[in-house]
């Protein structure tokens, strides 16, 4: 097997015995990304010589002591709003086109602690809110399953490249589903953890409440291993994912996708099996009810509108036509909201958590749609608008609580289907468990983008 | 909204600069926090206060 076709533990075991070289990995994953990277545009900036550099170190400590951890000699791909020292951090954006990082971002720095090697930056849409656009310095990544369609966002980049096997693993980040968004469109797994559990310093910001790093990868097991470096408390999330889901109490949102936003048929007929599926391993499923989609939405998109002004504010009185016009779209309306509007979002923020807690208590998990369509024609820009927002992934941006999407199927047009499994604040164990176990009942990790 | 509305909000939030140079979008902008503003739930509570979810007790 080519080594860029490897999962990440895969490789990282080949690697552990010695029968895989950092530097025969990179190098395969260097030739992936050249063949497919002019129909994908997953990256914008390739860090080849610095990446090639470390693999060759990683090489040569392994060589003498054994690997530091799964991740050593491992490539990860970084969107383009998180820090890498001595290179831009663009944020897909002409407003950023001379930054230069003079400091790795915190969760990078673990990452290269670890021994990952980094070989480039990859496309979001700007500042992780503007996007799908083709007026900005870098053109948007595309989605793997086919090219014409939105790959997701804003870790467009994350997504595709993963998919596409340029790379094991990527970080992408989260304010509104960002992370969970092209995992979905893309067929693989994304992982939003608890708020603050992976440090965002040197991460740029979109809305400061709202905003979470977290790992793309093809399996679950991968996201755990990213997970046990990328978070504080060095747990390791690998600990009990194989218990399988005997016994785990489910609520199925079902509201979400069958009556706040309706999903697609297939969608829907998706959910229903996985719902199926999980109750057919031993899990408990029942349905439990949640405050509105709507509800959720309007709180999420006024305190994001409010946070992301204070950081655009200068640009968009100096400098607005350095934007993509879709990003000053989405951008502007915070200038102009009241604070009260702030405030009332805010605190209806803390009835909505009190409310999903109270579900908790019954429940040790959600299953939940996570898209309600199947991605959209990149270029189809109506359609495109008419889908970004029908999604359930903004309830666990507002309420902070981790969140995971997993492929659960492929459309008649051959895109990926989704779902998304939810957990109590810090219940990533718990989470990643059970998506293992969905994981491992479904046949969808064997499926691979035509690319 | 009137265009002296509309004027004396971007004069309010200081994007005369921009707005005369992308009028369609601030209109746009403003355009969707109308439309929004009904959708965002407001309580009457006066005690009710904010939460951020980034307070949850780890374990």
């Amino acid at each position: 097997m080519s080594p860029h076709l490897l999962t990440l533990a895969e490789a990282a075991a080949l690697i552990a015995a010695r029968k895989l070289s950092p530097v025969e990995l990179l190098e395969d994953c260097l030739a992936r990304i050249a063949a497919v990277q002019p129909r994908l545009d997953a990256f914008i900036r390739m860090n080849v010589a610095e990446a090639e550099e470390a693999a060759r170190e990683a090489e040569a400590e392994i060589t003498r002591h054994g690997p530091r951890s799964p991740l050593h000699g491992i490539p990860v791909g970084l969107k383009d709003i998180i820090d890498l020292k001595g290179h831009p951090t663009t944020c897909h954006s002409k407003q950023r086109l001379d930054h230069m990082a003079e400091a790795d971002a915190a969760v990078v720095a673990r990452l290269r602690a670890a021994g990952a090697v980094f070989p480039g930056k990859l496309a979001t849409h700007e500042f992780a809110i503007g996007g799908p656009a083709f007026d900005l310095p870098f053109p948007p990544a595309r989605n793997p399953w086919n090219r014409a369609h939105h790959p997701g966002g804003s870790s467009s980049g994350s997504g595709a490249a993963v998919a596409a096997r340029m790379v094991p693993a990527a970080l992408g980040t989260d304010t509104g589903g960002s992370v969970r968004h092209p995992a979905s469109h893309c067929g693989i797994v994304g992982l939003k953890p608890t708020y603050e559990l992976v440090p965002r310093a040197g991460v740029f910001p979109l809305a400061f409440s709202l905003d979470h790093v977290g790992p793309l990868t093809r399996t679950v097991r991968d996201a755990a291993l990213m997970l046990n470096v990328m978070a504080d408390g060095g747990q390791d999330y690998t600990r009990g994912l194989t218990d399988g889901l005997r016994g785990l109490r489910i609520g199925y949102v079902r509201h979400f996708h069958e009556k706040d936003q309706p999903a697609s048929a297939e969608m829907a007929a998706a959910l229903d099996e996985a719902a199926r599926l999980l109750a057919a391993e031993g899990a408990i499923v029942m349905d439990v009810t949640l405050p509105s989609l709507d509800e959720f939405s309007a709180v999420n998109r006024t305190i994001l509108a409010a946070e992301s002004s204070v950081v655009h504010e200068e640009w968009l009185k100096t400098r607005p036509q350095d934007y993509a016009a879709v990003t000053r779209r989405r951008l502007l309306p915070g200038l102009f909201l009241p604070a009260v509007d702030y405030m009332h979002a805010a605190r209806r923020r803390t009835q909505l958590l009190a409310r999903v807690n109270e579900v908790f208590a019954d429940v040790d998990l959600l299953l939940t749609a996570s898209s309600m369509d199947e991605a959209a024609l990149i270029d189809d820009e109506p359609e495109v608008e008419r889908t970004y927002p029908r999604q359930a992934r903004t309830p666990f941006n507002v309420t902070g609580q981790p969140a995971i999407t997993l492929m659960s199927g492929l459309s008649s047009k051959g895109l990926p289907l989704s779902l998304q499994l939810a957990a109590p604040a810090h219940a990533e164990a718990l989470l990643l468990r059970a998506a293992h176990g969905y994981e491992r009942a479904a046949p969808w990790k064997d499926y691979a983008p035509p690319c | 909204m009137t265009d002296e509305e509309i004027a004396a909000l971007v004069k309010a939030a200081g994007l005369e600069d921009t707005a005369a140079r992308y009028p369609a979008d601030v209109r746009a902008a403003l355009a969707q926090l109308a439309r929004h503003k009904g959708q965002l739930p407001r309580s009457s509570d006066p005690t009710l206060e904010p939460t951020p979810a980034y307070v949850a007790p780890r374990p």
